[in-house]
């Protein structure tokens, strides 16, 4: 199936235009002073000297990483509406970028003048700020809403059902199990880890503690990350992460009133994915948009992500039956 | 994946076990790459001892329809492309089968009405999956 953008990629215009901006001025300024200042005191004097393209090269980074990050975040966002809805996080890379294009372009024009003291440009930063946000909200504000058609068809469970009814009714032991492990939770667990151990290992010579506590965050990050696990018996309930498998919710089926298939938006509803609040119900997911919602006897509300929601439902449902 | 223990069951629980990973995966409700439950995990949630559980993870190992990573837990294998050779059947299937007829013959069914049996059975695992 061809990839479609749901949110369209004109609102994300003034972060590309302040890059722009922020790269034409760098360029219009060739050739600059080499070595340059790349460091600055409180009082604005310079304190550390490099290759003058340090700045721009970094600028120029994290303003792409920024406004990829938003257009996943935005295309998420979108899919997961119902309706048309005001979407704040679609200034998150219009308001970075611009801050860094002022700071990229007062730093240029620093260079230019050959007078070397920097004074961070909060009056700029927020003028630009104020301008590309205001930019922003209006592309927000405009774009039209468009329904996400997923192709999602509902899971016949009625086989699953009467297999596990049977199974209760004979009083059999019985262990359902799911697992949530999206791609960026084994990044979590592994690659980044691993990155740290490396940059870790380049600091062993100068600062050997910090290599030692970058190791051991790397071992935490390994041991305590990664997917989520559902498992269901007769007796409970128990949701586990990680290669530990750390318990992150128990419940005993005896304390379960009800249970019912949920579909939420985990940006707009929880602010996210993984382990959420919100105010009325925990939940624990790290992909999709559908779970089970538990409710029990106490009145408490908990949802628990699900891959196939209708059969972790079907479950719960046979063993509190 | 949803396992049970037959307590009725005159086969072994590992076996029980086997048969039921085996099932799923067939029908597709394991695939290649899903993580299967720690031996600790799935032998304290169903009563049972560790070492039954771990006997059928070896068991699927064995016949590669497991794999186990150092510090990962047991995943599915990715399915065969190819029927496996005569060799391997001999020795998965063939002993099994032996014992089929074994005990069909003493129950007094022909060659056909055996034949006809594993028709049966085969068009029924065709249809539900």
């Amino acid at each position: 199936m061809k990839f479609k953008f749901i949110h369209p990629l004109w609102t994300h215009i003034p972060a590309v235009l302040a890059l722009l901006a922020g790269m034409s001025f760098t360029l219009m300024a060739l050739p600059l002073p080499d070595p340059a200042p790349l460091h600055f005191g409180f009082d604005g004097r310079p304190d550390k000297f490099g290759s003058p393209w340090m700045s721009t090269v970094w600028m120029a980074g994290i303003a792409i990483l920024y406004i990829i990050l938003s257009v996943m975040l935005d295309e998420n966002w979108a899919r997961q509406e119902k309706e048309k809805t005001f979407n704040w996080i679609a200034l998150l890379d219009d308001v970075t970028v611009a801050a860094l294009a002022t700071v990229q372009i007062t730093y240029v024009n620093m260079l230019a003048s050959s007078h070397y003291t920097y004074q961070f440009p909060w009056l700029e930063t927020l003028i630009a700020v104020v301008l590309a946000g205001g930019a922003a909200a209006l592309l927000e504000w405009k774009r039209s809403y468009r329904r996400w058609e997923t192709g999602f068809q509902v899971e016949d469970v009625s086989q699953v059902k009467a297999e596990v009814e049977r199974i209760v009714k004979a009083g059999q032991p019985l262990v359902y199990w799911e697992v949530q492990s999206p791609v960026y939770s084994n990044v979590l667990a592994v690659v980044v880890p691993v990155l740290m151990v490396v940059i870790g290992a380049t600091a062993w010579s100068e600062v050997p503690w910090l290599s030692v506590f970058i190791a051991l965050i790397a071992i935490a990050m390994t041991l305590i990350y990664g997917g989520f696990r559902t498992l269901v018996t007769r007796e409970n309930i128990t949701v586990r992460m990680g290669m530990l498998g750390i318990r992150l919710l128990e419940l005993r089926t005896a304390d379960i009133s009800a249970a019912g298939v949920h579909t939420f938006a985990p940006l707009k509803d929880f602010g996210g994915y993984g382990i959420r609040f919100n105010r009325n119900m925990r939940g624990y997911f790290l992909r999709g948009n559908r779970g089970v919602k538990i409710t029990t006897n106490a009145g408490k509300n908990y949802l628990i992500g699900s891959d196939h929601a209708e059969r972790l439902d079907a479950v719960i449902n046979a063993v509190i039956a | 994946m949803l396992i049970s223990i037959n307590e009725q069951d005159y086969r072994p629980v590992y076996v029980q076990i086997v048969n039921q990973v085996k099932q799923q995966i067939l029908e597709g409700n394991l695939k290649p790459g899903d993580e299967l439950p720690s031996v600790r995990e799935l032998a304290s949630s169903l009563g049972i001892n560790m070492h039954t559980v771990r006997r059928a993870y070896l068991v699927l190992r064995d016949q590669k329809l497991l794999v186990f990573r150092l510090g990962q837990q047991a995943r599915v294998a990715k399915l065969r492309s190819r029927p496996a050779g005569s060799a391997e059947v001999a020795a998965v299937i063939g002993e099994r089968l032996q014992e089929l007829i074994t005990e069909a013959f003493l129950l007094g069914l022909s060659r056909d009405d055996f034949r006809q049996i594993v028709d049966k059975q085969i068009n029924m695992r065709v249809k539900e999956s």
